[in-house]
């Protein structure tokens, strides 16, 4: 398989803490790769190592095909990258922000600039100082200064943290675009899993500093079951009647009332007859479909702990 | 390297240190001149003799320069720190020695270039309203290699607070640092100072270069927090 980025049982210990143990990432050329995790789960720490920021305490990370060094500078050229909130030097304006990157890039080709003010929809504030920008102006500021130098491989940490939610699909759709089009790779972190569900190929999830899963978004569709959920106001008496008369095994209470039924053979109709026939009130029943969300909830053990203190 | 130390000097709106720069030469001038007139004097020249010009004007000037190059330290190498501008310089396909290198040099560069202009308009005035006599020797290869090394010198030992505010990345620290370096080299308690120890030169010296040492020698591999 042909990883452009790979990551082999990384470790950083930063002042006697582990932030991340054995990590084994690996990202295909020209798909976008989701890293999600809860925050403090470890993915700036990674995204800091991938960008030669911080150096792995253990492990070693290949980027191109190359162990990354701390003298890789040549590498760092074909990246692109937002790390934690984008920087820029505040007096000078986007523009001028911009230029200074193309010249540390060593970057020349003419209108490039232009080019992404324009996909950024920033061209209007372009001559202001960066002081002047909100929060989501400096985050597609910063978005546009990542892509500015046609990097194959686009590093983002949570990018869409102070935009809209019309900014955040717009994004969306423009790393999708770069993707299809000029075959970029990107990496995007978030702990918005609606964000990545749509625009990802592949997820890993991170969890208090270790990889739990990599995985295909169609792997996950297919992993995920469609289930039957169904609210009653006796939750007792439902439950024997779904055993019992209907002989369902696969079913679970998600919550007081609340029960999941994952029997594929089980159509909501008869689940519904079923249950009146026998005086079970029904509040709501419906068809459902387990979303990115419910997977990592349960890949992460989270929805237990929340039960819990409930 | 030399971009590098340009791209500095444009990010950080130098024009405007050139601005402070030519009024400090300005405000020491019309003091100085104003001092030389006083000691011209008959009675006081004879007391201190025409040579303390020379005096008053290196003390001037070093004083000014060292806070002057303190505060541009600050701007330029701890301030990247503390508004974390280094994380975006280090994420570029420039090695970070060098990047640290041309902060320093840009600072260093602008700050010799500086004093040696401000003495040199300096010496020149006061030749001109000719109140110092023949120690201004205008001429000669010796007097200007003085300016020169002495204000290389100068400089040079102000980058012992970088050491200061590099550990303790705050800008304050370093010009603070700054200005107890003037109070060390330049001032006297009583009629004892440190001013004209060559030994004393040399320690601070080295102290300025091992503080250089200090802040790139593990820059490759030092996590940038």
């Amino acid at each position: 398989m042909d990883y452009i980025l790979q990551t082999n049982q990384v470790t950083k210990i930063i002042g006697g803490k582990k932030l991340v143990s054995n990590i084994d990432l690996h990202v295909k050329k020209g798909e976008i790769y989701g890293f999600l995790g809860l925050n403090g789960a470890g993915k700036t720490s990674m995204m800091k190592m991938i960008t030669n920021l911080w150096k792995p305490t253990a492990g070693n990370i290949e980027i191109f095909r190359e162990v990354l060094t701390p003298k890789s500078y040549e590498v760092l050229k074909k990246i692109g990258s937002i790390i934690e909130f984008p920087l820029f030097y505040e007096h000078m304006t986007g523009r001028e922000n911009l230029q200074l990157h193309c010249k540390y890039m060593g970057y020349s080709k003419s209108g490039s600039i232009e080019k992404a003010l324009d996909l950024l929809n920033i061209t209007e504030a372009a001559d202001k100082p960066v002081k002047s920008y909100s929060l989501g102006m400096k985050e597609r500021l910063g978005i546009a200064r990542a892509i500015l130098c046609e990097p194959e491989l686009l590093i983002l940490d949570e990018p869409t943290n102070g935009l809209d939610p019309a900014g955040m699909k717009q994004i969306r759709e423009l790393l999708r675009k770069l993707c299809a089009e000029q075959g970029i790779t990107v990496m995007i972190s978030s702990h918005i899993l609606s964000e990545i569900e749509s625009i990802a190929d592949t997820v890993g999830i991170i969890h208090n500093g270790q990889m739990m899963k990599e995985i295909s978004m169609c792997d996950i569709e297919e992993a995920n079951q469609n289930y039957i959920e169904l609210t009653v106001t006796n939750s007792q008496k439902a439950a024997s009647v779904l055993a019992e008369k209907l002989g369902l095994a696969n079913f679970k209470a998600v919550e007081d009332n609340k029960f999941r039924i994952y029997e594929q053979t089980a159509a909501p109709q008869a689940v519904a007859r079923a249950l009146v026939l026998n005086d079970v009130d029904i509040v709501a029943i419906g068809k459902h479909m387990e979303t990115l969300e419910d997977y990592f909830l349960k890949l992460t053990g989270e929805v237990e702990n929340n039960v819990r203190v409930d | 390297m030399f971009e590098l130390i340009k791209l500095e000097w444009k990010k950080h709106r130098t024009s405007k240190y050139i601005r402070n720069a030519v009024i400090t030469t300005a405000i020491l001038l019309v003091f100085i001149v104003g001092m030389a007139g006083e000691l011209a004097a008959d009675t006081t020249m004879e007391a201190y003799g025409r040579s303390s010009i020379n005096a008053s004007v290196d003390l001037f000037v070093n004083m000014c320069y060292i806070v002057f190059t303190g505060v541009m330290l600050a701007a330029f190498v701890v301030g990247a720190y503390e508004k974390r501008t280094i994380n975006l310089m280090f994420s570029y396909p420039i090695s970070r020695k060098k990047i640290l290198l041309s902060k320093m040099f840009a600072v260093w560069i602008f700050n010799f270039a500086a004093m040696v202009v401000s003495k040199g308009v300096i010496y020149a005035v006061l030749l001109i309203v000719n109140v110092s006599g023949d120690t201004i020797q205008f001429m000669s290869v010796s007097f200007w290699l003085d300016i020169l090394i002495g204000s290389a010198a100068m400089v040079s030992i102000t980058y012992i607070a970088l050491l200061i505010g590099v550990k303790m990345k705050s800008s304050k620290a370093t010009i603070i640092t700054a200005v107890i370096i003037v109070c060390l080299t330049q001032g006297n308690i009583g009629t004892y100072t440190l001013k004209d120890s060559l030994s004393f030169y040399l320690i601070l010296l080295l102290l300025s270069v091992f503080s250089v040492f200090l802040a790139i020698y593990n820059a490759e591999t030092k996590d940038v927090m």
